[in-house]
């Protein structure tokens, strides 16, 4: 398999209640207006944020990004959520697995299944060896799908991202978990 | 976006014992000095140095990220010396977030008299006041006691232990995060 493989499509997993299919630009556009700002920060990878110098260029010419996936309701065809596999590092074998839903009580579980899909397919298909995600300390739904999908909390990063949307605020700052799954401790 | 007046222009940094200055490809040498160290390099991501072209592909990198502005190491002079001993200073600088991951490497000829706390210290306190940072992070190897050493004397935390995230030299090596806040910062 060649990296650049999935870097424009991304195939549909299906679980039992959830459909990870490639997320369709308006429901994009629709999700992101239900989001909370934080969530939708997370989603972004860092590359997307960053504008490439090159400086930027030389360290990310190994790291990829993979386009999201809607986490669809399998029997309604409802979105609940999204996930990514974003800054993939080749050379370390290690990716981000970025994800966010709507905070509905039914939308807990199909996060909770995507994860299982994503992880899945990074560990099988990817070939990746280790994934980790950054949930916003405090939020236990987040932090919940990712233990629930069998990520170990290693580390508590303090003041790691800048919530700027309150404008004429100062900067608030927020602490972030770094949740990850080794593919040696990964159950199948 | 590179911030191109601070880097570009990088200002020397002077302490007791040492000078911080931009580096030079007259370095050459004294970085391929050190480099070329496995027991230096062992806890480093980057490769043993073999020839001195490596040391100066290392330096054209630097220079060539300080002319676009963006954040590269200065090089450690020795004071009573004059001797380039070693590199540290900024790796990656999220803006967005305003935080930043420092790292440095010394000759084994210096190590344990206290430079790399004493740079760091003066790299510490230059994010915060130039660089308008809020959290300054460092990642070292969890075998590398000498650098956790330097950290927590430099101020920082311990945040966690990520597991295999980096493959280096054939293994995957797990590592250790430190940081320290712009509100916990006492210099
Ligand atoms: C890490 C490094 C930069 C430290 O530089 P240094 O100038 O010797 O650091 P300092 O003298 O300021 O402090 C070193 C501290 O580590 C301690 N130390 C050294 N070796 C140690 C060991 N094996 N176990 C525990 N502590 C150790 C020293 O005693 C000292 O602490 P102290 O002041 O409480 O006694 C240097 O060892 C080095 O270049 N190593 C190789 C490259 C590297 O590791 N780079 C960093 C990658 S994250």
């Amino acid at each position: 398999m060649t990296t650049s493989d999935f870097q424009h499509d991304i195939p549909r997993l299906t679980g039992d209640a959830v459909l990870l299919a490639p997320l369709a630009e308006r429901d994009r556009r629709e999700l992101e207006g239900q989001l909370p700002e934080s969530s939708r920060r997370l989603l972004q990878s860092e590359n997307d944020a960053q504008p490439m110098s090159p400086a930027s260029f030389f360290v990310q010419a190994g790291i990829q990004s993979l386009p999201p996936w809607g986490i669809y309701n399998r029997h309604s065809a409802r979105l609940s959520g999204i996930c990514r596999f974003a800054a993939w590092h080749l050379q370390h074998r290690r990716a981000e697995l970025a994800f966010a839903a709507d905070g509905s009580p039914r939308s807990e579980g199909l996060l909770l299944e995507a994860l299982r899909l994503a992880i899945r397919f990074g560990f099988t298909t990817l070939e990746i060896n280790r994934i980790e995600s950054f949930c916003l300390a405090g939020n236990p739904a987040t932090s919940g799908a990712a233990q629930g999908a069998g990520m170990t909390r290693e580390a508590l990063l303090r003041g790691y991202v800048r919530d700027d949307d309150h404008s004429g605020n100062r900067p608030a700052w927020h602490d972030v978990q770094l949740f990850a799954i080794l593919r040696s401790q990964w159950s199948g | 976006m590179a911030n191109t007046s601070i880097f570009t222009d990088l200002p020397t940094l002077e302490t007791e014992r040492l000078i911080l200055r931009p580096p030079r490809m007259e370095d050459d040498e004294s970085v391929f000095a050190y480099a070329s160290d496995p027991v230096v390099s062992m806890h480093t991501v980057w490769e043993t140095h073999r020839t001195i072209d490596d040391s100066r592909s290392f330096l054209a990198m630097m220079l060539e990220f300080l002319k676009h502005g963006e954040p590269a190491s200065w090089a450690f002079v020795e004071r009573s010396t004059g001797r380039m001993i070693g590199t540290g200073g900024f790796g990656s600088w999220n803006q967005q977030h305003a935080r930043a991951e420092i790292g440095y490497t010394l000759g084994r000829s210096w190590w344990n008299m206290g430079y790399t706390t004493e740079a760091t210290r003066a790299i510490i306190a230059f994010g915060f006041s130039r660089l308008s940072l809020n959290r300054i992070e460092a990642y070292c190897f969890v075998e590398n006691h000498a650098s956790a050493r330097v950290l927590l004397k430099c101020g920082m935390q311990p945040e966690g232990l990520l597991r295999e995230r980096i493959h280096s030299k054939g293994a995957y090596r797990d590592l250790n995060v430190f940081s320290v806040l712009r509100s916990e910062w006492a210099p």
